[in-house]
């Protein structure tokens, strides 16, 4: 397969990651009254990029990197130290149980299938390692050294995990609200305009320092906790 | 019978403990998959340790009502949200529930069955390979005694289905025997069992049938791939006019 087919094959959102069941801080700003329509989904997956670009994507660039160093490496335990701390301060990024049990569920499921699909020493001792809990397994070093393993370059790689990340969330929003699918995908793409931005931006941020600062939607992800009534998992 | 060698090994490392059975429960929204599944909990919960996951469509309502049927210690019940979408959630994509397993075979290591059962769902919901390894399938008299003829893949792909409610069946004019006899007619040999879960009426045969799936791995698969005919209306009269148009 080609590096493009490979990559709409990981960003597929028929990839079982199980990112259908969350909607992290969506469903609590739809019960806020917060999300009505397309202007208000609209601003919540530029505001979720915003977070992204110094946090994700920063991440996935930098597991990429040390993914293509590796190389063929026969001991992928020096590696995977490496992706650990970056998984680490990635995973210390979310403000909220929800979020961070989020990142931590999609990235183990990505790699229980991205290793079927991809053959690759690194990305199999990564998902061992997951599996062992050595790592938190978020779900943007997942995607940086999958990115690597197909060969496909940082760039974009970064786009694929952004991509899918908004689709995801542009999904729940589109349940949530309710819209119909074509607006859902008018909303998608004017939000992924902003994609090239956001991955420049998060190329100049030092990978073990990322951050996030997105109080709108993570104010609604701790407030979804206590929710009653809820579809999603986040 | 299904061979105790031969369970399904999926092509990835489905982390399995090699002691759980893992069960589906699934069936239309009110047939009474939560009255089974605590019916079960209540009847075998001392035979061996037992853990349920659940997948309410919008509240926590089914773990909460488990919670309060009090037949499991409260930390063995979790409950999963699906996102709005409980078939995929069982069928499609299983990484929260197979997740949530996971979790509860790491934290009980004892147990031996895992009940999953699924939001209400329409006659097309079954489960994925990947996440269980057999089926029950619960419909009730109420919702129609045409449902085991309308088929999908929740009747014929069920390693047990469960036809509830049937001290209902005079109140709602529903032949329990017609019923029975359009499963059997497209499940390829996988058993039927009609019964009143809530008064107990043939309950014993859903006990046994967990029973043995459980303590001697042994059910029969549902191998069935009949699709329902729609014109042919599983009448004995009509069967031997009409059952040979639709070769």
């Amino acid at each position: 397969m080609s590096t493009l087919l490979r990559l709409l094959h990981l960003a597929d959102t028929a990839f079982p990651t199980g990112a259908f069941a969350h909607s992290l801080g969506l469903e609590g700003a739809h019960a806020a009254g917060a999300l009505r329509d397309e202007e208000d989904l609209h601003r919540a997956l530029r505001r979720q990029l915003d977070g992204l670009a110094t946090s994700d994507l920063v991440t996935c660039r930098a597991a990429h990197a040390r993914a293509r160093r590796a190389g063929d490496e026969r001991a992928a335990d020096a590696a995977i130290a490496d992706l650990a701390a970056l998984d680490r301060e990635l995973d210390a990024t979310r403000p909220t149980r929800e979020t961070r049990e989020a990142a931590r569920a999609t990235g183990e499921r990505f790699l229980l299938a991205a290793t079927v699909v991809v053959d690759d020493p690194l990305l199999h001792a990564l998902r061992d390692a997951v599996a062992r809990r050595a790592l938190p397994g978020t779900l943007p070093v997942a995607w940086g050294v999958a990115g690597a393993a197909i060969g496909a370059d940082a760039e974009a790689t970064g786009q694929a995990l952004a991509f899918s990340s908004l689709a995801a969330l542009a999904a729940a929003g589109q349940r949530l609200i309710p819209l119909g699918g074509v607006a859902t995908q008018a909303v998608l793409g004017r939000a992924a305009d902003a994609i090239p931005a956001a991955l420049e931006r998060a190329a100049a941020i030092d990978p073990l320092e990322p951050c996030s600062f997105v109080p709108e939607l993570d104010v609604r992800s701790a407030q979804h906790e206590r929710q009653r009534v809820r579809l999603f998992i986040s | 019978m299904h061979d105790p060698n031969a369970t399904y090994a999926p092509p990835y490392p489905v982390r399995r403990n090699g002691t759980t059975i893992r069960i589906g429960v699934g069936g239309p929204v009110g047939s009474g998959k939560t009255a089974l599944v605590a019916a079960l909990c209540r009847r075998l919960a001392d035979r061996f340790p037992i853990a349920v996951v659940t997948n309410d469509i919008y509240t926590r309502e089914d773990a909460e009502a488990l919670l309060r049927a009090g037949v499991l210690p409260d930390e063995r019940i979790v409950g999963v949200e699906t996102g709005g979408c409980p078939h995929t959630a069982i069928r499609d994509d299983i990484s929260m529930n197979a997740r949530a397993i996971e979790d509860l075979e790491d934290r009980f290591p004892e147990l031996r069955l895992v009940l999953v059962e699924s939001g209400g769902d329409n006659l097309a919901a079954n489960f994925s390979p990947e996440l269980v390894d057999c089926a029950i399938y619960v419909i009730d008299v109420a919702g129609g005694d045409d449902v085991p003829r309308k088929g999908g893949p929740g009747m014929t792909r069920s390693e047990l289905l469960v036809i509830n409610k049937v001290d209902l069946a005079p109140l709602v004019g529903s032949d329990v025997a017609m019923m029975v006899r359009d499963a059997d007619a497209l499940r390829a040999g996988a058993p039927t069992l009609a019964v009143s879960v809530m008064h107990g009426d043939g309950f014993d045969g859903v006990v046994d049938w967990v029973s043995t799936a459980v303590l001697e791995r042994r059910w029969t698969p549902a191998t069935s791939t009949a699709r329902p005919d729609h014109h042919h209306r599983h009448d004995p009269d009509h069967e031997h006019r009409h059952g040979h148009q639709h070769a």
